[in-house]
């Protein structure tokens, strides 16, 4: 019994963990729902179809000490564009805009460059 | 007898156990920030200002200036142009001796929103004129300007009409010096833009040759005109200086207007007293013994309630090699990913084993990846890779043990308060 209500509890524990995030807002206020697809926090209208944001192939750009790899990435060889959003309580974080309006964020750029 | 060693035991075992207390968490209830280009040595260095400021106030939390901001006036102000990468003292020491009252990050953040433009398009634009002064203030220093000199000219002083433009935008660049850059600009197009030949342009441009060679005279031409030229650097600093203080004050406008969330005016008057040092050791490369009285170091500030700026390779974010060879180069430098300043908030024993708190500038989703970096190096059945008893995050908040952070940690910063200055009035109290 004790056992099974261990593993409950880490089980939601993982859970919280895994929608940490589910929303990211503009600072103008508009809200972005998002969703985690193949280990990518992705905008989510690629849920229910096929985007960019989930689909591209992530290639790495040149950057100088310091820079973040994920904007050149998205600058240079993604052909995206970046904003700057927020998680509802002011902590940062920018995605990486495609022409079908399908976003990725950063750190999901970041860490396929590094695992790659 | 026993008694007494009984007493040996348990002031032992308090020893021991005070000295794995965790320390306090620092910062820990300012928001995460992404800075994306290029700065990071600008928010760990506000974020030293900030824990200062929370240390001698005795708080929890303030409203911090953007660090781009802070930067650009900073680094304005030292004559070192634009934002460059730099150590976390290089902006520590400069920003506490600031007196502009620099935007919130909030109000930063919502103010550029609000332009329709975004923070990156507006570094862009200032690292083109930056680009482009530099340029033409190169080209002035020559004797002869040659066919392609001229048209690199004209390209430069056509970026810095597009880069002012575009920073109209954001701020009002209606003062002086801008209006007389931009003239400047336009008429250097004009005079080497190629024109109709007229019997008089010739005898002109013959006169000139003539009397100074061809080139020599349109260069010097040119350069008594360019309002910048004859102060070189220093009138470029002032222009880059300016360009980052009209930005603040269109930004400051909009935070009164609006109510935004400001930074306290004593902000950096905090910090007078202290001074930030740098101790670097990236070349040679070196662990193990050596790393641990850095790391020791870097404890005992944090238990003083002071954060700590440290540099690392950017790659022991993501876990993916079991010893130091994954990170570093034989010499000392980074693989994969270069250098990256963040900063130390808090000390954690975890099972008797201390772990490093890095607030790193990558967003809040920047543990995304951390998990399948370990599993990456897992997979390859090599022994020593990173686990949970390595390197852990939470909502962009890394957590790293001793030996993990000193594969790839290569420099700290220290802050010491200054001392009152001995003289020998002072000295006997006289």
């Amino acid at each position: 019994m004790g056992v099974k209500f261990t593993y409950i509890i880490i089980i939601f524990l993982f859970s919280l963990n895994g929608f940490a995030i589910d929303a990211l807002y503009e600072f103008s206020g508009t809200k972005h729902d998002v969703v985690e697809i193949n280990h990518r926090l992705v905008s989510a209208n690629c849920e229910k179809k096929d985007c960019k944001a989930k689909s591209i192939e992530i290639k790495p750009a040149e950057v100088k000490d310091g820079e973040d790899p994920a904007l050149a990435a998205c600058l240079i060889s993604l052909k995206g564009a970046y904003i700057q959003l927020h998680d509802g309580k002011q902590n940062e974080e920018s995605v990486c805009v495609f022409e079908d309006k399908s976003f990725i964020t950063f750190s999901s750029i970041r860490a396929e460059l590094y695992l790659k | 007898m026993k008694a007494v060693s009984l007493i040996f035991i348990l002031l032992g075992w308090l020893n021991f156990a005070y000295s794995q207390e965790n320390s306090p968490s620092l910062l820990s209830s300012q928001p995460v920030l992404n800075q994306m280009i290029g700065n990071c040595y600008t928010h760990s260095g506000t974020d030293l200002l900030t824990g200062v400021y929370l240390k001698e106030k005795n708080l929890s939390s303030v409203v911090q200036p953007h660090p781009l901001l802070l930067g650009g006036i900073v680094a304005g102000e030292l004559g070192r142009g634009d934002i460059e990468s730099g150590f976390t003292c290089d902006m520590f020491n400069p920003a506490k001796e600031n007196t502009t009252q620099v935007c919130s990050v909030q109000a930063f953040n919502r103010y550029v929103s609000s332009t329709g433009t975004t923070v990156l398009n507006l570094r862009n634009q200032v690292k083109n004129l930056e680009k482009n002064m530099g340029k033409l203030n190169d080209l002035f220093s020559e004797i002869h300007w040659s066919q392609s000199d001229k048209e690199e000219a004209i390209e430069a002083a056509r970026g810095i009409i597009g880069a002012t433009c575009s920073l109209n935008s954001i701020g009002d660049f209606d003062n002086p010096k801008f209006i007389q850059l931009v003239d400047d600009a336009r008429e250097l197009i004009t005079d080497l833009s190629p024109r109709p030949v007229t019997l008089g342009s010739i005898f002109s441009g013959l006169a000139d040759a003539i009397i100074s060679g061809p080139g020599v005279f349109l260069a010097r031409r040119m350069s008594e005109r360019f309002s910048f030229s004859d102060d070189g650097q220093d009138a470029m600093n002032h222009i880059l200086k300016t360009t980052y203080k009209e930005i603040n004050s269109q930004c400051m406008a909009y935070t009164r207007r609006t109510n935004q969330p400001r930074v306290p005016g004593d902000f950096y008057a905090a910090s007078t007293n202290y001074r930030c040092s740098q101790d670097n050791y990236m070349y040679p490369r070196r662990s193990g013994a050596f790393i641990k009285p850095k790391l020791d170091s870097i404890d005992r500030q944090i238990r003083e309630g002071l954060p700590v700026g440290i540099s690392v390779c950017s790659a022991i974010f993501y876990a993916r090699f079991p010893n130091i060879n994954g990170y570093r180069k034989t010499l000392g430098g980074c693989n994969n990913g270069g250098a990256h300043a963040i900063t130390v908030t808090g000390i954690e024993y975890r099972n008797g084993k201390r772990f490093f708190k890095i607030r790193n500038s990558w967003g809040i989703d920047g543990c995304r990846g951390l998990e399948r970096g370990k599993s990456q190096c897992a997979e390859t059945g090599r022994s020593g890779c990173p686990t949970d008893r390595s390197i852990t995050c939470e909502n962009g908040v890394f957590y790293m043990s001793d030996d993990y952070l000193g594969l790839g940690l290569y420099a700290h910063t220290t802050l010491r308060t200054a001392s009152p200055r001995v003289t020998p009035r002072n000295m006997y109290g006289r």
